[in-house]
């Protein structure tokens, strides 16, 4: 049906009472409660908690950009905003390099807002040059890097696909400091190396409203779960690491 | 009045009060008439940036955001921008400079053919050759940015066109009989749907981008319904992740539930996406067994 959704759902739901499906709804249920987000812990750091201990200290209540990879993947499930037009990612192309300009653009749009960019190591790379006009402008962004060393989804296929066939996805001999990086641009860095650090800074520095780079350097060789490999359908999905497990460090989200 | 000033002013009878940019030779007549404009300009230090930064502007806001970037390697470097907007249907205008009209096509200094370019990954582009052309075609490039299925429109404007001598007026009608996005729903069509809907037994919602500028219809419909509601990576946001209704995201890193709960429905609402192959998989076995509603406002 072609049309407007603020025309067509209205008057489709006026022909509509509500729907009687109490089965489905226990089905799905069921689901939800056998699934829930969860990750392990035991390593000193890992890209989904710094993105929760985010989603914590802001409520959901700010606006959110990503990069491109697997936090962004990790954004979408574990920050996802519940208000219009906060949440705010390069989905059909796919652009590394968007999610910092991006937080600028969305902080001049609405500057009553906090605004949190979701990146990575790779990706912030590519326009970090607008470090400069975050200083500039002084806005309320605060760029965190979840820093793995890698390029992270291109290194999950190499791993899942490629037979650990790890082609030119390492960037951690390599990378800045861009604690330094970001100090060099005056704005306030921090590197992050451990659960602790990241707990107690992170609300401290959402708090000072100020244009902030937090790098928080994460398990290189995570994976995104569940899957749908390349060219196969929903119903074969992997579910990976999201399969309940007995005993282990795990975290429900 | 130059061109130049014919460009600011129509921008400014757009409510333009903000633009994204980096000046370069071909485009400094305009930057001089900037000087004197109420419009602010933020000073980007690469022009993709400057696009991604038109871009989420619009998309926080629903306003359409602006881009200013010079000739030749000014205009190359918008556009992973302009293709970033184009696939996510957002509603940029991108201005930029070209070196004077006949120099178009000599290899000059600062020269490319962004028209060319550019027409692949922009929703409408212009190349303006007569300066009175100017409030016309910036009308009408904010209309087709912001209206139907939203998108990127470039606007390449030649210097010597710049610094002419403007003899034309303002506020013109939009006249564009090509181009008539259909915005109301045909009542014969919503009659089969509801009728389709009733029936389903596992019926399931999908909403994607589309769902941004209708969240307060998608929240009412989810209520009355009482359906299950996924929201693509584009429709997060547009209705409460948090809410007892949500399911999440689908698609290759989407949720178990989600993409249990399209395997085994027997009907899909898809209200505002694009069934993109991130979100699908394999389309044969995508919703084997279900009938499949298609809201969206391009019928392409």
């Amino acid at each position: 049906m072609v049309g407007d959704l603020r025309d067509v759902l209205p008057r489709l739901e006026a022909e509509i009472e509500p729907l009687d499906i109490a089965a489905w709804w226990r089905q799905l249920n069921e689901w939800k409660g056998k699934y829930p987000e969860r990750y392990k812990t035991d390593k000193p750091l890992v890209t989904q908690e710094v993105i929760q201990l985010f989603q914590q200290a802001t409520g959901g209540d700010c606006i959110v950009t990503t990069e491109v990879g697997q936090h962004q993947m990790f954004a979408a499930r574990l920050f996802p905003t519940s208000r219009p037009r906060t949440f705010i990612t390069s989905g059909g192309l796919g652009t590394m390099g968007f999610g910092l300009p991006a937080s600028i653009g969305a902080a001049f749009a609405r500057p009553d807002e906090q605004v949190v960019c979701i990146a990575g190591d790779g990706s912030i790379q590519m326009n970090i040059q607008e470090l400069a006009t975050l200083y500039k402008h002084q806005l309320p962004v605060i760029v965190a890097i979840t820093n793995n060393g890698m390029l992270g989804m291109v290194r999950q296929w190499q791993e899942m696909f490629h037979a650990q066939r790890y082609s030119e996805v390492y960037l951690a001999d390599s990378n800045p400091d861009f604690a330094k990086v970001a100090e060099a641009y005056g704005i306030d860095g921090y590197n992050v190396f451990d659960r602790e650090t990241a707990a107690r800074l992170v609300p401290e520095v959402l708090e000072r409203r100020k244009p902030a780079v937090m790098n928080f350097v994460v398990y290189q060789s995570e994976k995104v779960f569940p899957m749908i490999p390349a060219g196969a359908g929903v119903d074969e999905m992997i579910i990976g690491d999201q399969e309940p497990e007995e005993a282990s460090e795990e975290v429900e989200a | 009045m130059k061109g130049s000033e014919a460009v600011l002013k129509a921008l400014e009878k757009q409510g333009v009060e903000l633009v994204f940019g980096h000046p370069g030779g071909a485009i400094m007549p305009v930057y001089d008439a900037l000087y004197d404009s109420p419009i602010r300009h933020v000073l980007v230090r690469h022009e993709q940036a400057g696009a991604h930064m038109a871009d989420a502007y619009y998309r926080a806001s629903g306003r359409v955001g602006v881009a200013f970037a010079t000739s030749g390697p000014g205009a190359t470097n918008l556009v992973t921008g302009l293709a970033t907007a184009h696939m996510d249907s957002s509603a940029v205008v991108a201005i930029t400079g070209n070196v004077a009209s006949p120099l178009i096509g000599s290899d000059a200094f600062q020269e490319a053919d962004v028209y060319g370019i550019t027409l692949p990954v922009t929703k409408h582009n212009y190349l303006v050759k007569d300066v009175n052309d100017i409030p016309r075609v910036i009308a009408e490039a904010f209309h087709i940015a912001a209206s139907g299925r939203p998108g990127p429109v470039l606007i390449d404007l030649p210097k010597d066109v710049q610094q002419a001598k403007f003899t034309g007026t303002f506020d013109h009608p939009i006249v564009l009989p090509g181009y008539k996005p259909t915005l109301v729903g045909h009542g014969g069509q919503i009659k089969r749907a509801a009728t389709a809907i009733r029936r389903a037994q596992r019926p399931l919602m999908m909403v994607g981008g589309g769902g941004q500028v209708a969240a307060e219809q998608v929240m009412a419909f989810a209520e009355r319904t009482r359906i299950p509601v996924i929201t693509t990576l584009m429709g997060i946001g547009a209705y409460p992740a948090g809410a007892s209704q949500a399911l999440g995201m689908p698609g290759m890193h989407g949720t178990v539930t989600a993409n249990r709960s399209i395997t085994h429905c027997d009907l899909i609402i898809g209200a505002g996406l694009r069934f993109d192959d991130r979100v699908t998989g394999k389309i044969s076995r995508f919703a084997p067994k279900a009938t499949i509603v298609h809201i969206d406002i391009d019928p392409a």
